[in-house]
């Protein structure tokens, strides 16, 4: 039996993912109403100065999708420990690398779509307004979320086997992803705002070199985190 | 004038801002604290001895 | 090249110094030397050096400073290269050194960073002022935390130490870029100052306490290191098993 590449296993997986993901809406539910909740709970903190709270948008937006993130991963790897699900892969047998791009890509869909669901939240709630045209938006989104997703999935699986999973997770993530953090809430920031002396491109560039560089060590080290 | 030629000689010294208590602080805190990791190494490393 | 290392390590002049040095007599001395020569090391910084034109005597404060974030680095860059070899070359040795210089790292750095910080008050006005080394290394001990917390909550030692490796991996490959992203974040707003220390008898200061804080470090890191294998062996049933290499695993 010739064994699939390493794309179309990857495919495949990607599909699962998604499938597994879709079948179990009420997961997903949950997480846009977290996300919205962490949204309100922001506003609560730090308002009612209205215009404080615009221009510290692009933080709470990214806060919202860091804090669902570690709910989102929790729960990718919990549906495989449930049956074995991981170990039964493996034995197919399925290259590693296969499984860590499909379910980090499966997994920054998911935190894509979130993303874009709470831009119009942040129109209403906190009166922001896209100076610059949303494609670039569009483009920090993709970019910010594949950059929680990769080390994320890495994390996640390796928290998943450990105890007290549910700490251990945003604490060995949250340090790792602050330049993208940095990159992405200042990105937005500045398309909500104006970008006056062109910093956006240079952010850009940080969050996808953050990208590039994680996606490949990820690649590369994730068939070593999932090894028995 | 008096208080200029204080001032005055007080800058040539580099002592316009004193600030032994922020030395004192840092020293104390550095000392303390490798002896309080030494002091805890100590104690693990006769533990382990200990146990084989 | 390991096995011309390996004869190296075996050859008569090299057994004979570790012989020498493995001797309880002389490994006490050395604690007893480190300990006087920090001593020296604090009496110059102290008394000897000159204040420094502008900071006056809070110019001492780098005197530890400075040797505590140095000796932060060497541990971090020991725990690096440990991991990558690691992952390589499985052996109980590289996992214990790693396991070791993780700790020595976040005591050195807190320590380093509290320094900094006092440091600060003073010259910058503000216990911190987001400058983008200090908090690339407050970021780190962060990070170091979460490596210590994921070796306490692993039970499985060999999986303890491959994920503790990858995890090393990822930390070590992050620092560079928040230091970038830190950088630029703050270039946004204010310019910092930097110590410096270019009076001769302050190098000389500088020097002394540099070598006494490194011995102070060889010392913390030789009995941290045996604590974890030691560790190591007990939790391995068979002593003499070293972890399964990685061209042995089916994969």
């Amino acid at each position: 039996m010739r064994h699939p590449g390493l794309l179309a296993s990857t495919w495949v997986l990607f599909r699962k993912d998604l499938l597994v993901e879709w079948r179990s809406r009420s997961r997903i539910n949950a997480l846009v109403f977290f996300s919205l909740a962490t949204l309100l709970l922001f506003s609560f903190a730090l308002g009612p100065d209205t215009a404080l709270l615009r221009r510290n948008a692009g933080g709470y937006l990214w806060l919202a999708l860091l804090l669902s993130s570690v709910l989102a991963l929790g729960e990718s790897f919990r549906v495989e420990r449930e049956n074995a699900a991981l170990e039964g892969l493996r034995l197919v047998p399925v290259d590693a690398r296969a499984i860590f791009l499909s379910k980090g890509l499966a997994n920054a869909v998911l935190l894509v779509g979130l993303g874009i669901l709470l831009v119009p939240v942040l129109v209403a709630l906190l009166d922001v307004r896209l100076v610059l045209p949303w494609p670039r938006l569009l483009v920090l989104t993709v970019l910010g979320c594949l950059a929680i997703a990769a080390p994320g999935t890495l994390y996640g699986a390796i928290a998943s086997h450990a105890r007290a999973r549910d700490v251990l997770l945003p604490l060995l993530l949250f340090p790792i992803l602050i330049p993208a953090l940095v990159a992405a809430a200042k990105g937005t920031a500045l398309v909500f705002e104006g970008d006056p002396m062109d910093q956006l491109n240079s952010w850009v560039a940080l969050l996808a070199s953050f990208d590039i560089l994680y996606w490949g060590l990820g690649v590369v080290l994730f068939p070593r985190v999932v090894e028995e | 004038m008096n208080a200029l030629h204080t001032v005055l000689a007080a800058v040539g010294e580099g002592r316009i801002r004193g600030g032994w208590e922020y030395v004192k602080a840092a020293y104390g805190i550095c000392w303390t604290g490798l002896s309080l990791y030494a002091l805890s190494l100590w104690i693990r490393s006769r533990r382990s001895e200990d146990v084989k | 090249m390991a096995g011309m290392l390996k004869r190296l390590w075996n050859s008569a002049p090299v057994a004979a110094v570790r012989a020498f040095a493995a001797h309880p007599l002389v490994q006490r001395s050395f604690v007893v030397f480190t300990v006087a020569v920090f001593v020296y090391a604090a009496w110059v910084g102290l008394t000897q050096a000159p204040p420094d034109r502008e900071m006056g005597d809070v110019q001492r404060i780098m005197y530890a400073h400075v040797p505590m974030v140095q000796m932060m680095l060497l541990a971090g860059t020991i725990l690096f290269v440990c991991s990558v070899l690691y992952l390589f070359r499985a052996s109980w040795r590289t996992d214990a050194l790693a396991e070791a210089s993780a700790e020595l790292a976040l005591v050195y750095g807190a320590i380093g960073t509290t320094l900094g910080a006092i440091w600060g008050r003073p010259t910058w006005g503000v216990y911190w002022a987001w400058d983008p080394r200090l908090t690339t290394v407050a970021i780190l001990l962060v990070a170091l935390a979460g490596y210590l917390a994921l070796r306490r909550f692993v039970d499985d030692a060999e999986r303890r130490a491959v994920w503790a490796s990858v995890t090393a991996i990822i930390i070590a490959a992050d620092v560079p870029i928040i230091y970038f992203s830190v950088k630029w974040w703050k270039s946004l707003h204010q310019v910092q100052s930097n110590p410096r220390t270019v009076d001769p008898q302050m190098v000389h200061a500088l020097r002394w306490n540099i070598t006494a804080f490194f011995l102070v470090f060889i010392v913390f890191l030789v009995v941290r290191y045996r604590i974890a294998l030691a560790a190591r062996l007990r939790e391995v049933t068979v002593p003499d098993a070293q972890p399964r290499a990685r061209e042995a695993v089916a994969s």
